[in-house]
């Protein structure tokens, strides 16, 4: 009898502890909805956060986007350059009880790209990647086409799912039927508009779970996100409106938290072309391309007020730039110096390259896809005004917008790129090399394609990285671009519940925790 | 009868195959939804392939083709962007939005029915001129304005009702609405009421205008001087005759409801047709843009259809389908 009494006791003692422990739920208001529960369908930052939030990669992109071991513990390149050898964790369990092994990473492996004739958006990251081989339960090798160091680095976003989910649509993931993961949260519903349910995975091999209960709800109106908060409807909201922050920060049961985005906001002049469209005399003549004389890009770079926008457009929540990372990511060069307002050096500048009268000119931009942008558009055009340039500002939705860039049908513009890889040479890549179609400038260097291709070669990250800096400084001697910000991530809090910020923009479950 | 409704059943489908054809091309001039979906650095050749597999490579009078047969066989097609079959998309968000703007509408006219024929019996009492001040603002208010404040009141600054989402739901004969549950209520009243507003307003107006043109006739005069009960004279003759015009608007406004609740519901962040519509335009997102405007066609045609055999109802001299 005594014993029963004891064992009960025991129980429900058990019982309050566990329920009190778990009784923590955290609801999150999210700018962007999640197009689709699916980990093998989009790379945007909305989406990312909720699949990694169930999923988990081999390899685990940190606060500030540097690797750490998930599912695999630790890998090396092998004698045959081509191959890496992947060392997987042992004891990992499967929100279906089922146990994670070799046989997952080739079935998700296989899953992720598509087939040829039906390509997933995943298909572009996994370009490099020639064959998976299961080499024994815990053991991986991956061949690449051809030497490529920054593989694992594109790994961290490709999710593993079970192989017993077999042949699945997006849609069964949406339903929760394929939606089997190793995270440390299980998947409850996805509301399409109107929420996604996470609770924790009690059998979760890494840091157990801060929150019984995780609510994700989209909010795309600014002044609604920050209404959600103050009333309490929610505990935590990204993207915090700039125009919104002095508010916040006065207020006492709201934390702040920042930090510098991956994502870099720069200008795209016309390097190359003789003509270029938006462009023309003060008569309205057609005249010849005056950017690709480096003096007027020059007079452009030095014209332009970073610290104004950062203080005027962006209410002091960014960061001036001049490269494409910052300081926290891979390849940043702290020797590429920030060049200081200098209006009547710009104006000497653009005096020698024969436009003191100036031209006519216009500039492009997008007003509803970064920070500020439709006004960060305005406030370069006005700045360029002042080097009597008769400025036109046109801005429009991201909608069509890339088309354009990439048709060469305008001549400054606007872009925002984030280094998801969490180094410079995804922005790099793209932007600055030879041939890429979006190069949109047509800028070219030989000397920064040598080194370039010599830093994508080299597999040593310190080296690498440099090397990466070394070509970013060629190019913005030349002024191949105009970056003027990096974006700041900001996010704001209830009491009691603390954001660490990442510079990825994702807003994971596993990085807030509960403070008093 | 059934002459008229498949008079209208055609009406529809001319409808859509040209709105449908019309967006098609006005997609086409905007750009290419794989700009939209690829990371900005993808290359020529993923570019290429993704249009291929999408369809999207073929001259646009082909690919308007392919969607006029796979129409037919009842394939809406999958969202570009999402990747679930488009018209499920668009049918899963429907109940949000009918109830949204149902019980606004219901709202608009619990409010502005009322207030509208006192306005009009007593056109000249303090009571009615203040009424009709306040229906100024009802009307000129900006409903994306008028929304932040509700929230800022009721839900930051007094906490009575939640500022965002959709509640909880309930089962009730088979249907599935927040309406049955206390939760859901508690969500829908502030994101109706927004929506309800304008509309109310306008209702209390045109209700007004009627009263005071109908309690001028001469057969309201021999009604009140036959003795006849002041409730009666305002419920059955001049309510029923003021009817008409009332039916009418309502018809029109559930119709506007539905197409503008978006702002209402990008505010309120309810999880109705609405977001999605302009999410997927901004998208280039094609399928789901079409299934919508078929899923709305259906839906005025319906609505049109309920309101004239309404007044068929409310008035004997009209006989649906007779003369046009």
């Amino acid at each position: 009898m005594k014993g029963v009494v004891l064992k009960v006791l025991v129980f429900l003692t058990a019982a309050f502890v566990w329920s009190s422990a778990n009784a923590k739920e955290l609801r999150i208001g999210v700018l962007t909805e999640a197009a689709s529960i699916d980990p093998h369908l989009t790379e945007i930052a909305s989406d990312v956060q909720i699949k990694k939030t169930i999923f988990e990669a081999l390899i685990h992109s940190g606060q500030y986007q540097g690797l750490e071991p998930e599912l695999a513990e630790s890998w090396r390149v092998t004698d045959d350059p081509l191959v890496w050898e992947f060392k997987l964790r042992k004891g990992v369990k499967f929100h279906d009880g089922s146990t994670f092994d070799a046989d997952d990473v080739a079935y998700s492996f296989k899953r992720a790209p598509g087939t040829k004739e039906k390509p997933t958006r995943y298909a572009r990251s996994m370009k490099s990647i020639d064959t998976v081989s299961v080499v024994d339960p815990y053991t991986i090798h991956i061949k690449t086409k051809a030497f490529d160091p920054l593989l694992p680095a594109y790994l961290t976003g490709i999710m593993i799912v079970s192989s017993d989910i077999g042949e699945v649509e997006p849609a069964d993931f949406n339903s929760g039927k394929a939606t089997i993961g190793t995270g440390p949260y299980k998947f409850i519903t996805y509301k399409p508009g109107e929420k996604i349910e996470f609770e924790a995975f009690s059998d979760y091999w890494g840091k157990k779970a801060e929150w019984s209960k995780v609510t994700v709800l989209p909010i795309t109106s600014n002044p609604s996100r920050v209404s959600a908060l103050l009333s309490g409807d929610v505990d935590v909201i990204n993207a915090v409106p700039t125009t919104e922050m002095e508010r916040l920060s006065e207020d006492d049961n709201i934390d702040m938290v920042q930090t510098e985005s991956n994502r870099v906001i720069f200008w795209v002049p016309d390097i190359a072309r003789e003509d270029t469209p938006h462009v023309r005399g003060n008569d309205g003549s057609k005249i010849k391309n005056p950017m690709s004389d480096l003096r007027v890009r020059q007079a452009f770079t030095l014209a332009i007020d970073r610290d104004g926008i950062v203080d005027d457009v962006m209410q002091g929540w960014a960061v001036p730039a001049n490269q494409v990372v910052p300081e926290q990511l891979g390849g940043h060069n702290p020797d590429i110096e920030i060049p200081d307002y200098n209006l009547d050096k710009a104006r000497k500048l653009m005096a020698e390259a024969g436009y003191a009268d100036g031209f006519k000119m216009t500039i492009h931009g997008t007003n509803n896809r970064y920070i500020n942008d439709g006004k960060l558009a305005q406030a370069v055009g006005q700045m360029l005004a002042r080097l009597n340039i008769d400025v036109t500002v046109e801005t429009q939705p991201v909608t069509g917008y890339y088309n354009k860039a990439r048709g060469k049908e305008m001549s400054m513009f606007m872009v925002g790129w984030g280094s998801t890889s969490g180094e410079a040479s995804k922005v790099m890549r793209p932007a600055l090399t030879s041939g890429s179609i979006n190069n949109y400038g047509g800028y070219e260097n030989k000397k920064f394609n040598e080194i370039f291709t010599e830093a994508s070669q080299t597999l040593d990250d310190e080296k690498r990285n440099q090397l990466l800096g070394e070509a970013m400084q060629i190019a913005m001697k030349e002024v191949a671009i105009i970056p003027t910000h990096f974006q700041v991530n900001v996010w704001a809090s209830r009491k009691g519940f603390k954001v660490i910020p990442r510079t990825d923009e994702l807003t994971l479950p596993a990085y807030i925790i509960g403070s008093n | 009868m059934l002459a008229f409704i498949i008079q209208r059943i055609a009406q529809s489908i001319f409808v859509v195959v040209s709105v449908s054809l019309l967006v098609f091309l006005a997609l086409y001039a905007v750009g290419s939804p794989v700009d939209m979906l690829l990371p900005p650095d993808a290359d020529e050749e993923d570019i290429i392939r993704y249009s291929m597999a999408l369809g999207l490579d073929k001259p646009i009078w082909d690919q308007y083709f392919i969607f006029l047969k796979n129409i037919l066989k009842g394939d809406l097609g999958y969202s570009f962007f999402h990747e679930v079959p488009a018209l499920g998309l668009v049918i899963e968000r429907m109940p949000a939005t009918l109830e949204l703007a149902g019980t606004a509408i219901f709202l608009a006219i619990l409010i502005g029915v009322p207030l509208g024929i006192y306005a009009g019996l007593y056109p000249g009492s303090k009571m009615s001129q203040s009424i009709m001040g306040i229906s100024i603002f009802g009307v000129s208010i900006p409903n994306f304005w008028q929304g932040v404040m509700l929230i800022l009141l009721f839900s930051v600054s007094l906490n009575w009702l939640p500022s965002t989402g959709r509640g909880e739901v309930g089962h009730f004969l088979g249907i599935e609405s927040s309406v049955f549950t206390i939760d859901g209520i508690k969500h829908l009243i502030l994101p109706a009421f927004n929506l309800a507003l304008f509309y109310a307003a306008l209702l209390l107006r045109l209700t007004r205008a009627n009263v005071m043109e109908v309690a001028q006739l001469d057969y309201i005069k021999t009604a009140y001087a036959k003795g006849l009960s002041g409730k009666r004279v305002v419920l059955v003759h001049i309510l029923k005759n003021v009817s008409i015009p009332l039916v009418t608007v309502i018809g029109l406004e559930f119709g506007s409801l539905i197409a503008f609740s978006v702002i209402t519901e990008t505010i309120f962040s309810w999880p109705g047709m609405g977001k999605l519509i302009i999410d997927s335009i901004f998208l280039l997102d094609r399928p789901v843009i079409v299934s919508y405007l078929i899923v709305v066609a259906v839906l005025f045609s319906l609505l049109n259809l309920t309101v004239d055999l309404l007044y068929s109802l409310l008035d004997p001299r009209i006989r649906v389908g007779s003369a046009s």
